[in-house]
């Protein structure tokens, strides 16, 4: 009997572990190619956000099994420069939040979604939140850049155990007299304020800011600010000086947590958290852990809407989470598979398992209707303040956002400070806002 | 005389024999790596910036970067923030750097003195130097609020009571205390590094000198004065010049603690050309600002050398 050579063994075994593996190596590449690989990016980084995510995933994936897509987390604070230096180095993801719309159309890192989706997607959508969704884009046209699928609307969210303890009751609105007159009853001086303000930080110190100049008739332009033609700015006007006296005159007169200048967010909410401060001026951020806290804290929390300014001037609702497509999406030529996920987000069965799990409010005015939120009272403040909802900033105003987290709190704190006036405080926003906007090679007319 | 003429003159030695000229390029053969790394990830960039200020570079306008020569200094120029970052800027440094270097004297005189535990001593004055800074900025932050523990400390002490201080006093948006505060959390957080610098110093320090002092009837302080002192000068120099530009460049405790607020009062140089670059998407310009700050801390530098130079004569 003629035995084996150890070569002609392993070279056996070898030839036999091929042959076995050749055909599931053929399935798997197969499977390979039928599988699109997307990344999307988000800036929010609660935990009930990635809940709401993989809710919303699991489902998208039994419909569309042969598409996998990596979540992506961009903080916050960071998210805005990082996705304009993204798109300068052509390392844009494929598809995600698109939160500064106007900035992202400029710098040409977001894609036009219009004639690419049905036009029913946005029918049960406030019409005014969808015109947030609009941008001019590098051709100097307006383009509809993203699908809306929650509100990022702002209220008073308010610690209704203190409210109670201080005889104040919960009302379906309010005058900025009558906010004014709650901060200052809350106040413990040394221990509890009525007020938590935000003067430090990117995003929401301006937004809060600009919604109480905005209540009191303040504006950026006299026209609509859909136009993409730019107009002259009249933000310096006595109506926005008086919304910054009303706004810095709850710091001044002591209603708000002393280290409201450099207090961010986060300082905000922990305040608010904490029962250091009995309300807060804020977005529907966080709202079932806040209401798990508070019931641990043993405090029952509410809202209310922002108060109206006079003559009746109502602060807007602005903001919300929208989808869209980023540059990236182009260079993987999955822009087909990208649009399946955000439409699939913004419809109404993603909108629901969104909000549903982390708390927001849904952009859809039916699903508002829902008990869920509508018979919530944690919701109230924030729908009545969505009856409101207008787009201020103009949308041909290239890098106004940034700007204006820029320009505008250490020019809020000058007046928290009494190192300014409301008026030289308006004066100068416009006029660093107008010397920001020609840097960005935008002409504005004077 | 005639001899010494016509005496053959010795052969000159070529400036670079063999031998030194192979013994020099195995110099800078081992050297080639270092020089490579610094220039891809020191120079270049550097370089690349001082292009960027002279360009009208925004995130943006992407592909309309040109050419617009000395425009981005001119309005650096015009800038009424610039005037008063870069006084700031030095508040911050300087600041600093001199308490850094008086704590890290101090904490090395007395981790050289022959105390018990004095190695877990020399291990623990090291934690604040390895706490990353975003820590140790959130630390202080919680640390100096209205409600936080520097306060109740404070008003423990009667400090409240007797009307010296504010029973909620906001000390990082108070324009008086936010740029002192912060210089004390920079002053925790680098001090350590001044402490083992000089503590290698006074290590080598011979013992012979203090003996004959000591001999010759010198106090401590005049020991100090003429012995210690002298001995460390190179080192106290390379110390404060590498702190000084470490901190009059770093961003971190004042980005996270005020964003350089309240109304401008801890806005520094480096933090406003942060601002500039990824707030208001105007690369160009941050890189402007960015050359000013190289100029001034070439200038230190030479300025520190020139002082080394004397020093170590």
């Amino acid at each position: 009997m003629t035995g084996f050579s150890r070569r002609e063994v392993v070279k056996g075994l070898g030839l036999a572990t091929g042959a076995a593996l050749l055909p599931g190596l053929g399935s798997l590449s197969a499977r390979a190619a039928e599988t699109v690989k997307l990344v999307n990016v988000e800036h929010d980084t609660r935990p009930l956000d990635n809940a709401a995510y993989k809710a919303v995933y699991d489902a998208f994936r039994t419909k569309h099994p042969g598409i996998e897509i990596e979540f992506q987390l961009i903080p916050w604070e960071q998210a805005r420069p990082k996705l304009l230096t993204m798109a300068q180095g052509d390392g844009l993801p494929d598809m995600g939040r698109v939160a500064w719309v106007a900035d992202l159309a400029a710098a040409n890192a977001i894609v036009p979604l219009d004639g690419k989706i049905e036009p029913s997607l946005l029918d049960t959508v406030d019409p005014l939140l969808v015109q947030q969704a609009y941008g001019v884009g590098n051709d100097g046209a307006r383009h509809l850049y993203a699908l809306p699928w929650f509100v990022g609307t702002q209220s008073i969210l308010v610690n209704k155990t203190l409210l109670d303890k201080a005889g104040i009751t919960l009302k379906d609105s309010w005058t900025t007299d009558e906010f004014a007159a709650a901060a200052k009853a809350l106040t413990v001086p040394g221990k509890q304020w009525g007020v938590t303000l935000d003067g430090a930080g990117i995003g929401d110190p301006v937004q809060i800011f600009l919604s109480a100049i905005y209540g009191y008739g303040g504006k950026w332009v006299a026209g609509a600010p859909q136009s993409v033609t730019p107009e002259p700015i009249v933000f310096d006007s006595p109506e926005t000086a008086a919304g910054i006296e009303w706004y810095t005159n709850l710091y001044l007169d002591g209603s708000a947590v002393p280290s409201a200048p450099t207090d961010t967010y986060k300082e905000r909410d922990a305040n608010f958290q904490s029962g250091k401060a009995a309300m807060a001026w804020q977005g529907p951020w966080s709202l079932l852990e806040t209401r798990e806290n508070f019931k641990q804290g043993g405090w029952e929390l509410a809202s209310m809407p922002l108060p109206t300014g006079p003559g009746g001037s109502v602060p807007p609702s602005l903001g919300g989470g929208m989808a869209g497509l980023f540059r990236g999406v182009l260079k993987d030529g999955h822009e087909a598979e990208a649009l399946e996920w955000i439409k699939f987000l913004s419809s109404e069965e993603g909108q629901r398992l969104y909000c549903k799990t982390n708390g927001m409010i849904p952009a859809s005015r039916t699903l508002q209707a829902d008990p869920f939120w509508a018979d919530d009272p944690l919701y109230k403040g924030y729908i009545g303040t969505m009856k409101n909802m207008r787009q201020m900033l103009p949308i041909w105003a290239t890098g106004l956002e940034g700007l204006l987290d820029d320009v505008v709190p250490p020019l809020m704190q000058g007046v928290f400070l009494r190192q300014l006036t409301p008026a030289d405080a308006a004066k100068e926003i416009q006029a660093q806002v107008i010397r920001g906007l020609q840097q960005n090679g935008v002409r504005v007319p004077s | 005389m005639s001899a010494t003429m016509t005496a053959r003159a010795p052969a000159r030695r070529p400036m670079l024999d063999r031998r030194t000229l192979k013994r020099w390029m195995a110099g800078y053969l081992f050297l080639l790596p270092a020089m490579i790394c610094l220039a891809v990830v020191s120079f270049v960039p550097m370089f690349q910036g001082i292009v960027t200020s002279f360009e009208n570079f925004s995130l943006f306008r992407p592909g309309q970067r040109g050419f617009v020569g000395l425009d981005q200094y001119r309005y650096l120029a015009e800038d009424p923030l610039l005037a008063r970052t870069f006084w700031q800027s030095w508040y911050f440094a300087l600041g600093s750097v001199a308490l850094q270097a008086i704590l890290g004297m101090a904490s090395a005189l007395l981790l050289n003195q022959n105390i018990w535990f004095r190695g877990f001593f020399r291990g623990l004055v090291l934690i604040p130097w390895v706490v990353p800074g975003a820590l140790a900025a959130m630390m202080f932050g919680l640390l100096f609020t209205s409600t936080g523990l520097v306060n109740t400390l404070l008003a423990d002490l009667g400090l409240v009571d007797l009307g010296l201080i504010n029973a909620a006093h906001p000390w990082l948006s108070d324009p008086r205390t936010s740029m002192p505060t912060i210089i004390m959390a920079n002053t925790w957080k680098g001090f350590p590094f001044f402490t083992v610098m000089f503590l290698a110093a006074l290590q080598s320090i011979p013992k012979d000198y203090y003996e004959a002092a000591m001999i010759d009837g010198a106090s401590n302080w005049q020991s100090f004065r003429h012995i210690t002192l002298p001995s460390m000068a190179p080192t106290i120099l390379i110390t404060t010049l590498l702190g000084t530009i470490w901190t009059f460049n770093s961003i971190d405790l004042i980005y996270i603690l005020t964003s350089g607020g309240p109304y401008y009062s801890t806005m520094t140089l480096a933090m406003f050309s942060y601002n500039q670059g990824f707030g208001r998407g105007n690369i160009g310009y941050a890189s402007a600002i960015g050359v000013v700050i190289l100029a001034l801390m070439a200038i230190i530098t030479i300025v520190y050398l020139a002082a080394y130079r004397r020093v170590e004569r």
